[in-house]
Parts: structure tokens; sequence; C-alpha cells
């Protein structure tokens, strides 16, 4: 089994738009040469302001969040595609951003988007992306999504996206004891500017409570560029509807809707990509995520926590690529991705990607993928700087 | 590696030592038993408040039914752990893997003896069965034939029904069809079919037991494992667009079973093939008194003092028929036997009852289903005896649902799709926890929960009408001078009754989670839930109403609904719809059945005229897809505005 050099030149590419749109731009991008899709269902956020709503039917926003992993060379032609088939430029058609992978490694089999592969045709108006976002992520156990979203809304925050994963780490070491607690947590993004990040990041940290044992943790993961029109709050209230109307009111004025573009996205070349501010909380931490075939997460997942990882959480994607097989009734076949991903120190790293070349060596694992994002900021209980014991756990798979 | 994880399992129990994994064991039922208690609180606090603030009666029985409610909630905690960790995960891997192992055709045949399985394994099955001594050959010969004589045939037909049905609910995922194609013609057939059975009268007797054997093979096993699957299945299977992919089996699996069994009557009716045809033959008192005392001695018991009024009194001119001919119109007009009072002898090796008074009842026709709930209601409470029998009755009950089907799933996962089962020892503890739970369930539903329901389900009519109370001896007058008053309070009751027991049904727990995890929280379990109850529990008012009211015709109440639940599914989205009929093919279980028609029974039998509880059960599963269908109009008019605003 051979592995690809380190590669540094890639971007993962994530659109968050509402249902109703997703499938529309999945066939068109895949028109447009598009390899592959990787997908998974979440959605927005509801926020009810008055207590009696609680007695209505409360129906979130539906989303789909795809993502792509593809070279940096054709971010701008696949965003920009996206930004027009999902007419992303509307206000509450969703969002888009691209955030850097500092490294990344795969499988030969893993179908990896090639450098200078696909080529765009440029769009015939200009789309300027805006920098200087960060996503702020946070996971926690279910239920906990509403107060959350909330507070990162009234904190600054356009809107948030949440989806369900599956937490691992401390449950599974404790034998048939990991029933007592469950699996299911929920992953909560949201993008904000950099100038917000502060002010939200402390909101959901204090209502997450992640300063608690066992309520998860939120971490910040920088955005080379983006575009974020994302509707909050779909359920009919005071709030809304004025901002929405204020919308619509400016749209009269303005005779049209390109006002939005230009106010929505600032353009700045000067701008770093992915400025970092110096916060002192666990600074050299990265976030690893391993793509595999879902059949192979479940091992892949035991042996980082054997390695000594703190956790894990892993979100099944659906993957859509062009030779996916047909049901007679020609409906497609899809196969199904886990992402496996988890924060840890940045010395840690390598073991990791060593175990797990190793495993996938001896267990046949055909497909593997992992690449890494730099994390400024991470916040739960306890310190995500452990270091893996990972040499003894590879010591002793190597002799078993 | 297994062996470093091996000794991590070791290490972790040396930690935290036993006091310590004991401390999270506790912790973790008692979040889990909460949980249930939350779901099952407000029906057993307003049948305890009604019965004794509203009605002013005492509880009888009620430590035993403390206890039972107890082992209830014990139950449910087990058993929907076990649908969690088991059940459900097992279910799904299947599915995921089915699509892409193997062909269509194997598929199909997987799925189809899947469905016969889960049919042979319900529980509620073997409720029909029995329930088959409580019918009268006389009255309705054919059903009667249908539930002693045939009752093989009954039970294959309605296992070939939920097998084409599960067939066809796979076959929808890989075709991507409608279930709205499959619904509207599938319920118009059936409308069809059983408005003329309706007219004809050999099969009119039947037409409860074939909608009474759609709603049962529904079950809290087989739902969330035919959940499961489908989930699995449109995994692998689908375009992006497809939400409530997954749904629909428990849907087609409720209405084939109907069809299947009104085909068989109607193949048996045209044959003429079903013995108890000679039996309608009228026979004179002496000759039906004879036979019983062999052959049918429970029925012909002592009733002691007079009991229960009689639901329907012989008039003048029947009793003049009688006297003419010392014969009844055994095929029309129901009757029973029984002896009051007099003295036993041994007299020559036989036990003769001296001076004892004969006495023939007009009697109401039941159902299949209530016939088992009538004996129980007339059953008194007999703490003593029940406990071992009943606790053995439930274990084998939960076996007899869980393992065999379980074990075919295991082969076919192993032999025909040869895939390992990953995490096997937490699929193992799930299936252990089902198989506790759903015994400790069913022993707390017969010693509490239905003992209660019943109770209050019988005295709910002291509220217009004098009666004697459940399990009690004196005579209450009515509690509201205008019986009007009295028959709205029990409308209102019959609601909430329904709308309580529906939030503590377990397969719509399990439908409801479902929902929400494949929507990613969209559509939250609470809100399924409570629109769902408050669809059945607008149905069983209805159906009170219908009952208490006897000007309300219920083909009347009936058809309106279902013309209006045509449209609304017509013109629903197909995510809805998926969610709206599942929910109606659930909603029929283990909770509210016996509740419902205990209630139906205690009403009817205070009313003359009154036939059976069977149009409440019908309208109790039209309710629920009427609200949710609603709500997701509502819901859908709300998306259009906000796109319309987006794209403006």
């Amino acid at each position: 089994m051979n592995f690809t050099e380190n590669q540094s030149d890639y971007s993962l590419v994530t659109a968050i738009l509402p249902k109703q749109s997703a499938g529309r731009v999945v066939t068109e991008v895949m028109k447009m040469g598009v390899p592959q899709v990787m997908s998974i269902g979440a959605r927005g956020a509801l926020l009810q302001e008055r207590w009696w709503q609680r007695f209505l039917p409360a129906i979130s926003p539906e989303q789909e969040i795809l993502y792509f992993l593809v070279p940096n060379s054709a971010v701008d032609g696949l965003m920009e595609q996206i930004v027009m088939v999902g007419k992303l430029r509307l206000f509450g058609a969703g969002a888009i951003f691209a955030m850097p992978c500092l490294e990344l490694c795969c499988s030969e089999d893993f179908p990896l988007w090639g450098e200078g592969q696909y080529r765009f045709e440029s769009v015939d108006f200009d789309i300027q992306f805006k920098t200087g976002l960060v996503a702020l992520i946070h996971v926690h156990d279910r239920q906990a999504a509403t107060p959350i979203s909330r507070a990162a809304i009234k904190a600054g925050a356009q809107g948030a996206s949440i989806t369900y994963v599956r937490g691992y780490g401390l449950r599974d070491r404790l034998g048939l004891l990991r029933i007592t607690k469950s699996h299911d947590k929920e992953l909560i993004t949201v993008v904000v500017d950099e100038y917000d990040r502060d002010s939200v990041l402390e909101a959901m940290t204090s209502a997450g409570r992640v300063d608690q044992p066992g309520r998860g943790l939120v971490f910040e993961v920088p955005i080379s560029k983006g575009l974020t029109n994302l509707a909050s709050v779909f359920q009919p209230s005071k709030h809304s509807a004025s901002i929405q109307q204020m919308v619509r009111a400016i749209d009269q004025l303005q005779g049209g809707t390109e006002w939005r573009a230009s106010s929505l996205c600032l353009h700045d070349p000067a701008a770093i990509p992915f400025a970092v501010a110096g916060h002192s909380q666990n600074r050299d931490l990265r976030m690893l995520n391993v793509v595999c075939q879902r059949k192979d997460s479940g091992a892949l997942t035991v042996l980082l926590l054997d390695m000594g990882v703190t956790g894990a959480s892993v979100s099944h994607w659906r993957y859509t690529d062009e030779d996916c097989g047909q049901t007679q009734g020609g409906l497609r076949i899809n196969r199904e991705v886990a992402c496996i991903s988890l924060i840890l120190p940045v010395a840690a790293v390598g073991v990791c990607r060593e175990g797990l070349q190793r495993y996938a060596a001896t267990h046949e694992i055909r497909e593997l993928c992992f690449f890494t994002h730099l994390i400024p900021v991470a916040r739960t209980f306890g310190n995500l700087a452990v270091m893996p014991d990972g040499v003894d756990a590879l010591a002793e798979m190597e002799s078993g | 590696m297994s062996v470093a994880k091996h000794s991590r399992q070791n290490s972790a129990l040396a930690t935290l030592g036993w006091a310590g994994v004991a401390s999270i064991l506790w912790r973790y039922f008692q979040e889990k038993a909460v949980e249930q208690v939350k779901s099952v609180w407000f029906i057993v606090a307003y049948l305890l408040i009604f019965q004794v603030a509203i009605l002013q009666l005492p509880i009888v029985h009620s430590l035993t039914i403390a206890l039972g409610l107890l082992i209830v909630i014990a139950g449910l905690t087990f058993f929907m752990e076990g649908l969690r960790l088991g059940l459900m995960p097992f279910g799904e891997t299947i599915g995921a893997i089915l699509p892409r192992n193997s062909r269509l055709p194997q598929i199909m045949v997987f799925a189809f003896l899947l469905g016969m399985g889960a049919t042979f394994a319900e529980p509620a099955i073997s409720v029909l069965k029995k329930a088959g001594a409580g019918v009268e050959q006389v009255e309705a010969p054919l059903l009667y034939d249908l539930l002693n004589v045939y009752a093989g045939q009954l039970v294959t037909a309605v296992g070939v029904g939920v097998g084409v049905a599960v067939m066809l609910g796979v076959l929808r995922f890989f075709f991507g069809w409608s279930l709205k194609l499959l619904i509207l013609p599938l319920v118009g057939l059936l409308l069809a079919l059983t408005v003329y059975a309706f007219f004809d009268p050999v099969l009119n007797p039947v037409i409860g037991l074939a909608w009474d054997c759609g709603a049962v093979t529904t079950g809290p096993v087989t739902v969330p494992l035919v959940l499961a699957l489908g989930i699995g299945v449109c995994r692998i299977v689908g375009s992006d667009d497809a939400g409530s992919a997954g749904f629909g089996i428990v849907t087609l699996a409720s209405l084939f079973p109907v069809l299947a069994v009104l085909i068989l009557a109607m193949g048996h009716a045209a044959g003429g093939g079903y013995e108890g045809r000679m039996e309608v033959a009228v026979k004179p008192v002496a000759e039906v008194v004879k036979v019983p005392l062999e052959n049918e001695a429970s029925r012909l018991e002592d009733a002691g003092e007079w009991g229960q009024a009689p639901a329907l009194n012989f008039t003048e001119e029947e009793f003049a028929a009688y006297q003419r001919s010392r014969r009844m119109k055994g095929d029309t007009e129901p009757y029973q036997l029984y002896f009051r009072g007099g003295e036993v002898v041994l007299e020559n090796g036989r036990i003769v009852h001296r001076n004892a008074e004969i006495v023939l009842e007009k009697k109401r026709e039941q159902g299949v289903i209530e016939g088992f709930v009538r004996r129980q209601v007339e059953r008194p409470w007999d703490s003593g005896v029940a406990w071992v029998k009943e606790a053995v009755g439930s274990v084998l009950m939960a076996l007899q649902a869980i393992i065999p089907l379980c074990g075919f799933l295991f082969v076919t996962l192993l032999v025909v799709l040869k895939e390992r089962l990953r995490k096997g020892d937490e699929i193992a503890l799930g299936l252990v926890f089902s198989v506790v739970g759903m015994a400790l369930f069913g022993l707390g539903l017969t010693l509490g929960l239905t003992p209660l329901g019943i109770q209050l389900g019988s005295n709910i009519p002291v509220t217009f009408a004098t009666i004697v109370p459940w399990g009690m001896s004196e005579v209450v007058s009515p509690l509201f001078e205008s019986p009007v008053a009295g028959k709205w309070l029990t409308i209102g009751f019959a609601f909430f009754l329904g709308y309580g027991a529906t939030l503590a049904e377990p397969a719509l727990n399990a439908l409801g989670q479902t929902v929400e995890n494949v929507t990613v929280g969209v559509f939250q379990k609470s809100l399924l839930m409570h629109v769902v109850a408050f669809g059945v529990g607008l149905g069983i008012a209805a159906g009170v109403a219908q009952m208490a009211f006897e000007s309300l015709n219920l083909t009347m109440l009936l058809v309106p609904p279902y013309v209006l639940l045509l449209v609304l599914t017509v013109i629903s989205t197909e995510e809805f719809v998926n969610f709206a009929w599942d929910s109606a093919g659930v909603t029929t279980g283990p909770i509210t059945v016996p509740l419902v028609l205990a209630m139906g029974l205690g009403i009817g039998s205070t009313i003359p005229g009154v036939r059976d509880g069977f149009g409440i059960l019908a309208l109790a599963s039209v309710g629920p897809i009427l609200t949710v269908l609603t709500v997701g109009l509502v819901v859908q008019r709300s998306r259009k505005a906000e796109m319309n605003l987006t794209e403006q």
C-alpha cells in the first residue's frame, strides 16, 4: 500500500446549502467535471423567541453540507460555480468557504482530485470572496444545540448549521460499560468574521459549559476565503421578519440586488489567508481528519483510541461520484465514507499518520486519506495537548 | 491490537473498581428510567386523577397496579435501550449491506421471509388466536371458522400480507416509487372491499377482524426492526433529495394484511367451504343447553347475582315469538345462556344444579380483540394466582417475539451476506435488554396499566348512566343530572386517554427517534409524537362521540375522514406522506389498544344498540394521519413563503 507524499496545497471546500438547492448544485457541478462530492444532512438553527412558540410545530430549515477536497488551484473555480448554481449571493441561500489543509496524504487508490485535472469556465461576473473568516466548531451531546447556537447568533454569528456525529473517546475504554454513554453527538458549525470571533467563542464556551467535564469541546478552524448568506431564523418572528423586510426595502431603494454582493463580500487582496492571532491556550494543535470507507471507520477509530488520542468524532458522509452503481430502478447506489476528526498536538500527527499507514498496509484498507487543519484555539475540559502513547500500541500491533 | 484493547478494558474495571462500575451503571439506568417516566407519567397520572377526583371512585387493587406500573417503567427502560443498542443497529447494518452484497431477487426473498417471520413472532397474533374462543359460531360462522378451523390459514394470510408488504416496501426504495402511488390505489381497493363486505351478511363480521389484523402486525418489535432496515437500505440507495427515505414499510405492512384477510374470507364465502354454515340452522333451546354443558362449559356459568344489566333487552314481540317456537333466531340475534342460583349436588356421578334459573340474555356482538379484552374486564382481579403464570407467559412471549427474528437476521448476515458483525458484544447485550424489557413490559401491562385503564374505561359511563363500577358490587348513579354533559365529559376523557396512551407507545417512540435521526433533528421526536398523539386523541374522541350520541353513524364518521385523508395525501409532500402514514401504523400498540377497547366496551355496554369498539380503533388510525399531514402542509406553506422571500 503506497501513500502519496505530504501535500500542502489542498483545501477542504465546504458548502452549506438549503436542501431544496443542494440536489441541483450536486448535479450541476458534476456535469462540469467535478469528480466527487461528499455530503451530509444538516439542519439550520431555529430560534424560538417567545415561550408560546414551543407549542407550535417547530421545524428547523433543512440543509445539506457538501464537502470537496480540492487542490488550491481549483478552489476559486469550484467556489464560483457553486455560488452561481446555488445562487449563494441571495439572502439566506447558504454559505461556502475553504479551509486550507496544512498537510494531506492519501493512499493511491483514494480518488483524490488531481492538480490541474479539472478546469472551470470563468463565470460572467466577478465574485469576490471574503477573507478574514473563521469557522467555530462545537462538538457536544445531543439536545444542547439550541442554547449554544442561540448564544452564538446573539454574539454575532450569522447562522449555525448542526450535523449529527458519533463521538468516541473515554467511553470506548470502558469495555461494555461504554453503553452507558451515548455515541450521539451534535456538531455546530458557525462561520464568523475574525473581529466577531472572540465574542462568539466566549458565548459558545459559556453556553456549552465546555469548562466542565463531559461537555464536549469548541475549536476554531481558519478559513482562507468564503461567503456566508445563511438565514438563521426561519421561525416567523419579529426579528427575522424585520431583517428580511429591511433587505427587501434596500433592494427597492437600490433598484436591484447587486448591492448585497458588494456589501457582503469584502475583497482584501492584502489579507493573509489565515492570520492567526496569538492565543495562548493549546497553541500547537492540529485537527486531523481521516477519510475512509464507512466500513473501515470502526476499526480505524479503535486504532486511534488505542494509540492514545483523547477522543474522536465520526461523521458519515454520502459519497457521490460518476461511476457509482445503479439499481435496476435507475437510482444511484451510493458509497459511504466516514470522516474521523480529532484534535491533537502537532507532534502527535506524525505518530498517528504512521500508525494509520501501517494499519492500512496490513489490513488492506485501500482508500484512506488524511489531512490536517491548523487549530489556533480549542477549548475543552482537560488538556488536549496530551501526547498519545502511540508507540506502544504500534509495537503491540506489529507483534500481534 | 486486540491484546491492547483487552488490557485496557481490564484496567478500566481495575481502576474503577466494582463500586465505580456500579455507580456508573446506577447513573445510567437512572437517566434512562427517568426518560421512560417522562413518557408514561401523563397517562398514569391522568387515569388516577380522573378516577379519584372526577369520578370519585376508589382504585381497586391499587397495590398490584402500583407495582405493575413500576414494572412497566423498568420494562420500557430496558426495551428502549435494547432497541437503541441491539435491534436497530442490527437492522440498519443488514439494510446497508443488502444492496451491495446481493442481487435484487435475493433481497426480495429476504424481505418476504422477514415479513412472514415478523408476523409469526408478533405476540398480538397469538391474542387473535386466543380470541377465537370468544366468537360465537352461530353469530358469525365465517369469522368463527377463520379463527378456529382455518386459524392456520388466517395467520398465513396475514404473514403473506406482511411479507408482500415488506417486499414491496424494499422494492420501492430500489425503484424510487412514490409511497402515494402505492397507498392511494391500495386504500381505495380496501375501502371498496370493506363496503362490499359491509353489505354481505356473511362477510360483515369479518371486517373488524381484517382491520384489526392490520393493526396488530405492526408491533413494538417489528416496527423498529423494519424501520432500521429501511434506513439502512436508503443510506446506500437513492438520490440526494430523499429525506424521507427508509419509511413506508410500516404503512404497507398494516394495509396488506387487511387485503389478505378480506380476500381469504371472500374465497371461503364464495366457495361455501366454511363449516360453520351448517350450524347456522336454528336450534331448540334444549339442544343448545346440552351442547354447551359438554363442550363449552366456560360459556354456561354461574352468574351468581345479577351481573351488569344486559346490554340489550328482548322486546315483547321477541318474547312472544320465543314462546311460540321455543327457538332463537340464532344467526341474526346473538344471545347467551347462563344459570343463576340454585344448589349443587352430586347425583349418580353427575354434578347437578338444582332449582337454578336458566337465563337467556341478548348479547352484544363482539369484535375479536374486544372479546379478549372483555374477558379481562369480566375477570375479577386475582392477584394471588396470576404472578408466576403471567411472568412466565410474558417471558415466553418476549422470547418468541425477538429470538427467532434475530436468529433469522443473524443467519442471513453470516450465510447469505457473508459479513461479520461489528461490535457483536454490544448488539448481543442489546438483544438481551430487549428480551428482558419486553418481558417486564408485558408483565407490567397485565398487572398495572391495563387493569387501571380497564377499570377507568368501564367506569367512565358513570358520568351519564347508572352502572356497577368495575370490581365493586354497589350501584352508582350518574354523576351529572344531564346525560349530555356527562357524555361530553366522556368525550373529553377519551381525547386525553388517547393522547396520553399514544405518548407512551414504545413503537412510536422508536419511530420518532428514527425520524429525528434521519432528518438531523429537523423534525424533533417530541413534535412528531405530540402531533400523532393529538390525532389519536381526536380520532378516539370522535369514535366515543359516535357511541355516546347514537344519532351519529359510524359509516358517516369514517367515510368523510378517509376521503379527506386521500385528498390530503395527494396534495402533501412525499416526506410527510411517509411520516404520517407510518405513524398511523404504529399508534395501535400494546398500551393504546387495551385501554381504548376497554373504554369502548364500558361505554358500549351502557348504551343499547352499540355493536363494538371497532370504529374507535379505525378512527384512532385516521386521526394521526390527518394531523401529521396538516402540520406538513402548514410547514410546506411557510417554507414556500421563505423561499419566495429569498428568491426576490
